[in-house]
């Protein structure tokens, strides 16, 4: 078994990963130190199985890339304070689950933080993050609703196909004007959903042509919502980004 | 089951998966870091993480950008997902 690394040694590591030029041995030393998050994270996950019966897909470690990229992004960041490098992602149908499960989370490990990227969104991301504390290592737990989801892995694959700055708020403006216009359009739908959603739970002897004629609203606007975005993709495609296949 | 991820960023690709069991995350650690040195041996960094879930289903869902294109991901999903919402909801035309 590998001796654990020191914080002094992963910080000296994280300074040698910002340099962009990595030799063997620091990844050999960084699978080390992302192994090191497993029992961590196999605690959150046990405790996660506790308050729900959605299993989480968990991300055992961060990638090498990823990691490079945050650490050159942030440089003042210490690679042994990154909160992120290991995690799951729990995505629900609704706010309402939302936010219980990251109360749950918050009894189940007193020593959590919630981030609540819904009102104040990153880059346009939101999503509810707990960043649990365990066994010495971080976790964070990706709290996503359906919608948030589609958002975030819309962003990524921009990100994965054109520029990885497009998580942060940069690559191509327009976009970026899309994404933001995306997210700010979920953003004042998903709270109208959610009235519909208590609506109709709380009215159940209204007659089903009338529950349908409500839920197929939320229906429609959230594919008006789908349409936009993919209208921009095509007309991105048109101006030649190269975005997807 | 563990699935190790191999993307390519620069072409937008998935270049290989490949699945572990529960019980092989030593070995999935492993693949990876040998992955990841032989990339590294020939100049080349990509997209290596290893992903775990009870299913190789549940991974295609919540990291759907690996395997799909923006069009895929965006395509009509919310008659499934309400499918257990009020109401009796028939399928509306897109």
């Amino acid at each position: 078994m590998s001796k654990p690394l020191t914080n002094s040694q992963i910080d000296k590591l994280g300074d040698r990963l910002r340099d962009g030029e990595p030799s063997a041995e620091d990844l050999a030393q960084l699978s080390i130190y992302r192994t090191s998050f497993a029992p961590a994270l196999a605690a959150v996950v046990a405790g996660i199985r506790t308050i729900t019966s959605i299993e989480p897909t968990e991300r055992a470690a961060k990638s090498t890339k990823s990691i490079i990229y945050k650490l050159q992004r942030l440089s003042t960041t210490q690679l042994s304070q990154m909160q992120d490098i290991a995690g799951c992602r729990l995505n629900v149908s609704n706010m309402f689950m939302q936010v219980a499960y990251a109360k749950k989370l918050v009894v189940l490990f007193p020593a959590s933080r919630i981030q609540d990227l819904r009102v104040q969104p990153h880059s346009g991301y939101r999503a509810i993050h707990v960043v649990v504390r365990t066994d010495q290592r971080r976790v964070e737990v990706q709290l996503r609703t359906d919608l948030q989801d589609l958002w975030a892995q819309c962003a990524e694959s921009w990100a994965l196909s054109v520029d990885p700055a497009i998580k942060y708020g940069g690559g191509p403006v327009a976009v970026q004007q899309a994404l933001m216009d995306f997210s700010r359009a979920i953003q004042e739908h998903e709270p109208q959903m959610e009235t519909e959603l208590l609506a109709c739970c709380e009215n159940p002897a209204l007659p089903d042509e009338v529950l349908d004629a409500r839920w197929r609203s939320v229906i429609e606007r959230e594919e008006k919502l789908r349409a936009t975005i993919l209208d921009f993709k095509r007309e991105a495609d048109l101006r030649q980004f190269r975005l997807g296949d | 089951m563990y699935m190790l991820i191999d993307y390519d960023q620069k072409i937008g690709k998935l270049i290989s998966h490949q699945v572990f069991a529960d019980s092989e995350r030593g070995v999935a650690e492993r693949t990876r870091l040998d992955l990841e040195l032989a990339q590294h041996a020939v100049g080349v960094m990509r997209e290596v993480v290893i992903l775990r879930a009870v299913d190789e289903a549940q991974i295609r869902r919540t990291h759907r950008r690996y395997f799909q294109t923006l069009d895929e991901l965006l395509a009509p999903y919310t008659l499934k997902r309400h499918a257990s919402t009020p109401g009796k909801i028939e399928p509306i035309s897109v």
